[in-house]
């Protein structure tokens, strides 16, 4: 009896902090998403599920729901891409391996604005350095393109955001591999193993757990992926930049225009959350795997 | 009795002060303001400030330098109980915003009484329909102080090199002027291809020009949507895309990201670019030493329902918040800010444009300034659209629009898809 | 027998960590089927010289032949050499199959002759009830076999183990030193071994190397080692307890025998062909078993410091007159009281003599 009351003891501060930090916002979150709000006094009008229908029917919310799942699975490929590559190249103890570090560490360590800036300058038409680098090899025509007009801005702002955060998911999988001991790596040498065999057989099921995590931070990343995009449309965020993030921060607090529509504004967040649950849960089932002991 | 008081205050103890020992005759406004804190139009509003302190002894204002976010950021702390007691912002912004929600106190009886110049009524102070326009149902909540015309600002000497020396009055005539200023081998128009509401500005004139003021809100308003299959519409776009067929518009534009644009007219290897009066203003520190700024009105259209002499605005507005407990003194402060001689030194100092017209404007936007005086009809920020619905203007028409107007769309998808997006905004209203 | 025979061979290897020699011109031949064992201190560079045999480090210069072919830059997969790690180094998420099978498995082997092969392995080890299990299933010494397994289903030409046992308890440590030995004799593959337990090296191998420093300072039979080291740093290193090294003053040498004094007593020696002349400071190395109680009057006195029983053997800790320590291990359970005094006799065939430079004297170059 006294046992059970001390477990309730030890247990309230954690519950009192779940409940007060992650289940009381998620549910108000849900309350105020029923509601048309502009943010401005008291006035809230109940409206249901109204937001939710019109989110079904808001052209620029697929839009930007279509960015975000992009950035997550496009943007993913190639931030894990790279952070593989790196792996492999640390276990191979070839060449790049600095050159890798100072290309990807650099991010971590400046501002967002500061890199959106750099990378306009990268993208410019006329004085960028992807293109007159190319016109100074003599890849003439291809200097000519326009990295940031409207059909390719997205992917412009995309290829530098693989770079803002592969340096990010390079420090996890990095801490991983040093977990792994070289000796491992050695018997496999021993056995004959090339190094996609090595990457392929030893460094990823070894760094699974490092990897589903990596993936789960990710995943909530960029669900939520608002800065960089932001930062990336200087003035005005163009419309092809839109993210959920990014059209929740419009509807609900307006960038240059008075749109104040928090309800749904928060549905948007609503849904982000679901999204990241859901996501997370269906990954982490694809990926469950027993422990590791090593 | 307060000179005695505050004699009696310094002989104390300074101390004193902060702890509010005067707090019966001190009053301490609360200012958000939109200016960040570096900017020139920042440090005029301090000068102000100060002057205001010195001549009210009893008042002292605190200033919050937010930017331009600063209506949302007076949301949230109002929301958190903050107490504010001016704030300015965007005019069509305040207007769908705070004035919009009833947050704002009325300027109804101050308009129609005496001017703190002491000529004439207040209202009469500024540039005629500002004040109308920046009414909700009829009703003023803020008050102008800060204003831009659109215009065509452009490198005079490129001009004037290319042979053009008297602005062109219509459409034609404007684009033979610019075929000319580009046979001299320099960039006609600048576009920033990332600013959506800088290029809709084309599109804005050219229907107005062509339909009249009153033509886009009504095709925003059409639930059906129908509207915007008029042949105004086609025919401004084709107008808007002549541009880049003749290759006034570099094709290189397409991948402009701000401010990339506006550094080619400060270099002068642009010679035009439509937008607010501003950017002489930002170009400052840019340009060389003696650069040439000009504006011209846009090019009205032959046979068309508008007027050359119809100018789209942009203005920054003050408001003073209903939960004040100075409303006499917050009144009376804007009231200083919108006196002449302090909106002189707005134009003086930060050289931007006043609301106060008879202030004279720096050589800068001088011809920016004409083009207002001249003005037979001030229109809002995208013909009021912004602020009556303004995520309908950013969400439709801006971002539709410049998928038009850098060729990512054709002019018939265009259309299909402004009809379709208007009933669906109707539709989830 | 040509030198394309031998199984292994190096001729003149070192390698440098940067600035540090780790091996220093090391020359080694070994012939087929032979069980070597490398010994020497901690960081003399054993694992060093097994990794370059192995091809997991590359050599600075000289040469490394197998079976007579030039491998030296070689890469380690085609060397034809396994590893035993001590660490077993076997991979965490595979089952024990699966890490025996792992060099068939990315060289695409058919499933049917691997299964086939990795079950052969495992019975050889005795682990075929084990094969589904992972390793963190698995005891110490499960994990080792299945270690040796994964050697052994590559029947390398060479099999390479560093330290192997370290990581077992004792009991454990001795069977599978015992079965290690039998593999061998069962298989008969060439096999490199590296521990720094000398009774490990004096049980199991055919020929020892030892290593100081990273040079190699002799090769032999475990017995030729022990009976005839080169110098005070093997002499010291084989047996247990060690050599004890007791400082003498020459009092005569002649063709006859060598005189040497000891404090008050005197020790008459076999002679060495080196010149020595008296009043010389040499040390002599008697091994700890090499002495028995005298009747009546030994050639050595000393004082019993304390006595350790082993129960077949006593160990007797003692003091010369002049302070010098010797150990010695006596047959049976004898118990002097500490304190007490042992006139004690020394064979003399057993003693070694050092030069200043810790050269045996007595060494015998034509045993190698
Ligand atoms: N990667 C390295 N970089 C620099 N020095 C090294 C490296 N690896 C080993 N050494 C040095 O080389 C020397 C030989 O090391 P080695 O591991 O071969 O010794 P060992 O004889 O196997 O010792 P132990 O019995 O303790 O395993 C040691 O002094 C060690 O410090
Ligand atoms: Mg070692």
């Amino acid at each position: 009896m006294i046992r059970k009351r001390l477990i309730v003891l030890f247990l309230a501060p954690a519950s009192l902090l779940y409940g007060g930090l992650f289940l009381l916002p998620t549910l108000s979150t849900f309350y105020f998403s029923l509601f048309n709000w502009s943010g401005f006094g008291q006035d809230m009008t109940f409206v249901g599920l109204n937001n939710y229908v019109r989110l079904f029917n808001d052209t620029v919310f697929w839009l930007s729901l279509r960015n975000t799942l992009a950035i997550l699975f496009v943007g993913g490929f190639f931030v894990f891409g790279l952070a593989f590559l790196y792996t492999v190249l640390i276990t191979s103890g070839i060449w790049g391996k600095k050159f890798f570090r100072l290309v990807f560490f650099l991010p971590n360590v400046v501002s967002v604005v500061a890199l959106a800036g750099m990378w306009a300058y990268i993208y410019n038409p006329r004085s960028g350095l992807i293109n007159t680098t190319l016109s100074t090899i003599g890849l003439d025509s291809m200097a000519k393109t326009l990295w940031t007009s409207p059909n390719n801005i997205f992917w412009a702002m995309l290829a530098a955001l693989v770079w803002v955060f592969t340096g990010f998911f390079l420090i996890l999988l990095m801490a991983g591999v040093d977990k792994i001991p070289t000796d491992t790596y050695e018997a496999a040498d021993l056995e004959g193993a090339s190094l996609w065999q090595k990457f392929w057989f030893i460094t990823v099921p070894m760094l699974w757990d490092v990897m589903t995590i990596s993936f789960v931070i990710w995943m909530i990343n960029a669900i939520k992926m608002f800065e960089f995009p932001y930062a990336f449309g200087f003035l005005q965020v163009p419309q092809q930049l839109y993210t959920l993030g990014i059209y929740l921060y419009i509807m609900g607090f307006g960038q240059r225009d008075p749109i104040y529509q928090l309800g749904y504004a928060t549905a948007i967040g609503v849904v982000m959350l679901v999204l990241t649950f859901v996501l997370i849960v269906v990954m982490r089932r694809l990926l469950r795997r027993e422990q590791l002991e090593f | 009795m307060r000179k005695t008081v505050f004699a009696f205050g310094l002989g104390t103890a300074l101390s004193a002060l902060s702890f509010g020992a005067l707090a019966q005759d001190q009053v301490k406004l609360v200012y958000w303001s939109l200016w960040n804190e570096p900017e020139p139009g920042a440090n005029v509003v301090k000068s102000l400030i100060a002057d205001y302190e010195a001549a009210h002894p009893g008042v002292t204002i605190e200033a919050v330098w937010n930017g331009r976010q600063n209506q949302t950021t007076v949301r949230n702390a109002l929301a958190s109980g903050t107490p504010i007691d001016i704030m300015d912002a965007d005019m069509d912004g305040l207007k769908g915003g705070l004035a919009g929600a009833g947050e704002l106190l009325p300027w109804t009886d101050d308009l129609a009484g005496a001017s703190p110049d002491g000529t004439g009524p207040f209202a009469d102070l500024f540039y005629p329909t500002l004040i109308d326009m920046s009414a909700n149902d009829g009703v003023s909540y803020q008050i102008p102080y800060m204003l831009y015309a659109y215009n065509i600002l452009y490198n005079a000497k490129l001009f004037r090199d290319a042979g053009v020396t008297s602005a062109p009055e219509d459409w034609d005539d404007f684009v033979a002027a610019l075929e000319k200023v580009k046979a001299t081998g320099v960039n006609a128009i600048a576009i920033e291809s990332d600013i959506a509401f800088y290029n809709v500005k084309w599109f804005n004139y050219l229907l107005e020009r062509i339909a009249g003021p009153d033509f886009l809100l009504k095709a925003v308003e059409d639930k059906t949507g129908e509207t915007w299959r008029d042949p105004a519409v086609r025919k401004a776009l084709d107008m808007e895309l002549d541009l880049w067929t003749r290759g006034l518009v570099p094709e290189e534009s397409r991948g402009y990201q701000w401010p990339a644009a506006q550094q080619t007219v400060a270099f002068g290897e642009t010679a035009a670019e439509l937008v607010g009066s501003w950017l002489p203003v930002e170009l400052a520190d840019t340009v060389e030493e003696g650069f040439e700024w000009g504006a011209m009105r846009f090019p009205a259209v032959k046979g068309g329902l508008g007027d050359i002499n119809h100018v789209e605005v942009n203005a920054f507005s003050f408001g003073v918040l209903k939960g004040t407990k100075h409303e006499a003194e917050a009144r009376d402060f804007i009231k200083f800010v919108v006196s002449a001689p302090s909106q002189q030194r707005f134009a003086d100092e930060a050289k931007i444009g006043v609301a106060n017209k008879s202030v004279a404007w720096a050589p800068e936007v001088a011809t920016a300034r004409q083009s207002l005086d001249e003005a037979s009809l001030i229109l809002p920020e995208n013909h009021g659209i912004k602020a009556l619905y303004p995520d309908y203007s950013t969400n439709v028409y801006e971002a539709l629009h410049n998928q038009a107007f850098l060729g990512l769309i054709t002019p018939e998808d265009y259309i299909e898809q402004m009809v379709s997006r208007t009933k669906e905004f109707w539709a989830n209203r | 027998m040509s030198t394309a025979s031998k199984a292994f061979e190096a001729r003149g290897v070192s390698k440098l960590y940067g600035e540090t020699a780790v091996l220093k011109d090391i020359d080694l031949s070994i012939e087929r089927g032979e069980f070597v064992v490398l010994l020497g201190p901690s960081g003399c560079g054993k694992s060093t010289l097994m990794r370059c045999i192995a091809g997991l480090e590359k050599t600075n210069s000289g040469q490394l032949l197998i079976d007579g072919r030039d491998v030296t830059t070689v890469a380690p997969a085609a060397r034809d050499v396994a590893m035993v790690f001590q660490s077993y180094a076997l991979f965490p998420h595979m089952n024990v199959a699966d890490n025996i099978g792992f060099g068939m498995r990315i060289a695409h082997t058919p499933k049917a002759e691997m299964s086939a092969r990795v079950l052969a392995a495992a019975k050889l080890l005795k682990i075929e009830h084990l094969l589904d299990r992972k390793p963190r299933a698995l005891s110490g010494g499960q994990r080792q076999r299945v270690a040796i397994g994964r050697a052994i289903v590559r029947n390398p030409k060479i099999f390479l183990f560093d330290e192997p046992l370290s990581n077992l308890d004792a009991a454990l440590r001795l069977e599978t030193r015992v079965e290690l030995t039998k593999l061998h004799h069962r298989i008969g593959n060439t096999m490199i071994y590296v521990t720094h337990d000398q009774v490990e090296a004096m049980t199991m191998a055919d020929k020892i190397v030892v290593m100081r420093e990273g040079r190699i300072e002799q090769i032999g039979s475990p017995l030729e080692l022990y009976n005839n080291p080169k110098n005070l740093f093997v002499a010291t290193f084989l047996g247990q307890p060690p050599t004890n090294v007791v400082e003498t003053t020459v009092v005569e040498s002649s063709a006859a025998g060598l005189t040497v004094a000891v404090g008050e007593d005197r020790l008459t020696l076999p002679a060495t062909g080196a010149v020595l002349t008296p009043g010389q400071t040499v040390r002599i190395g008697l091994r700890p078993e090499s002495f028995s109680i005298g009747q009546g009057r030994g050639a050595l006195t000393v004082l019993v410091d304390l006595v350790e029983q082993l129960g077949n053997e006593t160990l007797v800790h003692c003091q010369l007159a002049n302070g010098q320590t010797l150990t010695l291990k006596l047959p049976g359970q004898i118990n002097p009281p500490a304190g007490s005094s042992l006139a004690l006799d020394v064979a003399r065939d057993q003693t070694m003599i050092f030069d200043g430079d810790g050269n045996n004297l007595r060494y015998d170059g034509r045993a190698e």
